[in-house]
């Protein structure tokens, strides 16, 4: 093996043990997980007061739902015509409403918890770098010698990696919590939603804290480094997930009811593009605070 | 025999805590006055709570770094000094509350200024009487936590996101949970509650926040477990 990827692979492996020595990522996943299981009593809150639809099926001339009665839980069926028929979504006939309704209280349950999260990252992670230098470790590997790109590349995936199996572990607890407690979900949309949603903005963010707060010498000013990136946090939900909350399938349909075209899969499609396009600009820019951070430690390094 | 005395050390306890962060504290009381005033939506929702809000928070945040053992410089010689750590604590506390108090005092009293429109008929000592409860709870928390965990980052995190939920999610946030969700939170607005309701909640926020504070104290006694905690990297 070449040998910096070598030394790569050292750091992520003694970054790896590090973070589970500090218990910083359990306690991070830990609180995401609880918190998402907290706020799914919301949706013993709404399953009390809104009837549950079963089914719609669409005629020559109307539009039959069926809803399972939220007090008795009789089957009640609603027959609507003319203008109110017209804004029931088209889509509504091809999806199992059971598990269509399901996945969708969950998924909104999802958007603040992710929320948090962001938030949580920066003044946790901050630490990671500014932490060698506390327990003169960077000396140590100054000595060795390691380049600063490899010594950045292995703190930075190692955190990516950490984040990656503690999001994706976390969310098989939660999903399956509600899987088990409210009904089916549909598991490949939650896959998606954590591939092209969840991850993309964990892992942005803690790139940020990771190579921001390298610039620090204690855990200290690396504590504050992350808690100014708070903003940034926002900044990166807001363009993101806040987008894709707000163009979810079910508030598109009710919002553009009536005038919606388009599939569930295409009404899907659009909301992970605007999310995607929203974090474009925050990993672009990341790129930038990386190669900014490796020159100011090559510069640093050199100096000292 | 003699009770031996110890003095206490106000300047390097002035140099742990800072100034800035108060600083930044008044900084933002008058940034929201100044956009409440404008008709920021955020800035209004926040609203009258905006000097306690703030306050607290940076409060809490600094109390979060005041003894977390990971973090603190030179632990070993600090444990190994006659003088008991209860007093670095205590130092470090009265400072805060100085520094925190003082910029609590310069918000009160620039907050009706800056948004006449929100605050007019407000006084000085109401906008105190909003800020000490969430001030000491949160002191107490984020000292607490630092010295639990260790490390000032999970205390620092707690105390924003209580803050910040309970700042800009309102009584409900609790209320909806629990009906007497608003015996504990922070940021209870006079208007909407009897004055009954206000004392009991203030009455508890202070009393959570004291029973922390004496907490951390008693806990500030274990010293071998703040240096296996400092010397393992947290």
């Amino acid at each position: 093996m070449d040998i910096g990827l070598h030394q790569i692979w050292g750091i992520v492996r003694y970054e790896a043990l590090m973070q589970w020595r500090r218990r910083t990522l359990i306690v991070l996943f830990g609180f995401f997980v609880v918190g998402i299981i907290g706020l799914s009593t919301l949706i013993d809150s709404s399953r009390t007061v809104l009837n549950r639809m079963t089914a719609v099926q669409f005629e020559a001339d109307r539009v039959v739902i069926r809803y399972e009665n939220v007090a008795t839980g009789a089957p009640v069926e609603q027959v609507l015509t003319g203008d109110a028929a017209a804004l029931v979504p088209r889509w509504f006939a091809n999806v199992d409403m059971t598990t269509f309704q399901t996945t969708w209280e969950f998924l909104l349950l999802l958007v603040p918890g992710v929320l948090v999260l962001l938030l949580a990252i920066p003044p946790l992670v901050a630490e990671i770098i500014p932490l060698d230098s506390q327990y003169r470790i960077r000396e140590l590997l100054a000595a060795a010698p390691l380049a600063q790109r490899d010594y950045l590349f292995g703190k930075v995936f190692s955190l990516w990696i950490g984040t990656g199996v503690g999001l994706a572990i976390s969310t098989v607890i939660v999903a399956g919590y509600v899987h088990v407690r409210y009904g089916p979900v549909d598991a490949l949309l939650i896959v998606r939603f954590w591939a092209v949603l969840m991850l993309p903005v964990a892992l942005i963010m803690s790139g940020y804290a990771v190579l921001l707060g390298g610039l620090a010498r204690t855990r200290r000013t690396a504590v504050f480094i992350g808690i100014a990136l708070l903003a940034v946090s926002l900044l990166v939900a807001n363009g993101t997930i806040i987008t894709a909350y707000v163009s979810n399938p079910l508030f598109v349909s009710a919002r553009d009811a009536g005038s919606a075209a388009g599939t569930y899969e295409s009404l899907i499609v659009d909301m992970f593009n605007g999310a995607v396009n929203g974090a474009i600009p925050f990993a672009v820019a990341l790129v930038g605070v990386w190669v900014l951070v490796w020159g100011v430690l090559r510069w640093k390094a050199e100096g000292s | 025999m003699d009770k031996k005395r110890y003095s206490f050390a106000w300047r390097r306890a002035r140099a742990h805590m800072g100034v800035w962060q108060p600083v930044l504290s008044i900084i933002g009381m008058i940034g929201i006055g100044l956009l409440a005033n404008a008709n920021d939506p955020t800035a209004r929702i926040i609203g009258l709570s905006a000097v306690a809000g703030i306050g607290a928070m940076v409060a809490g945040v600094q109390a979060a770094f005041i003894f977390a053992p990971a973090d603190e410089p030179a632990l070993e010689l600090v444990l190994s000094a006659p003088r008991p750590v209860a007093y670095l604590i205590i130092e470090r506390l009265i400072v805060l509350a100085a520094l925190n108090g003082a910029a609590a005092l310069v918000g009160s009293a620039a907050f009706p200024l800056l948004a006449p429109s929100l605050a007019r008929s407000i006084e000085v000592g109401d906008q105190l009487l909003r800020w000490f409860p969430p001030f000491v709870c949160m002191t107490g928390l984020g000292l607490a936590l630092g010295i639990i965990t260790k490390k000032s980052a999970f205390g620092v995190l707690l105390v924003i996101l209580l803050v910040g939920a309970m700042l800009f999610g309102g009584p409900g946030v609790l209320t909806a949970l629990v009906e007497w969700g608003w015996v504990a939170h922070l940021f209870l607005p006079p208007e909407a509650f009897t004055a009954d309701q206000i004392l009991i909640n203030r009455a508890l926020l202070i009393a959570i926040g004291a029973a922390l504070i004496a907490y951390s104290i008693a806990l500030s006694r274990e010293g071998e477990s703040h240096l296996s905690a400092a010397v393992n990297a947290g």
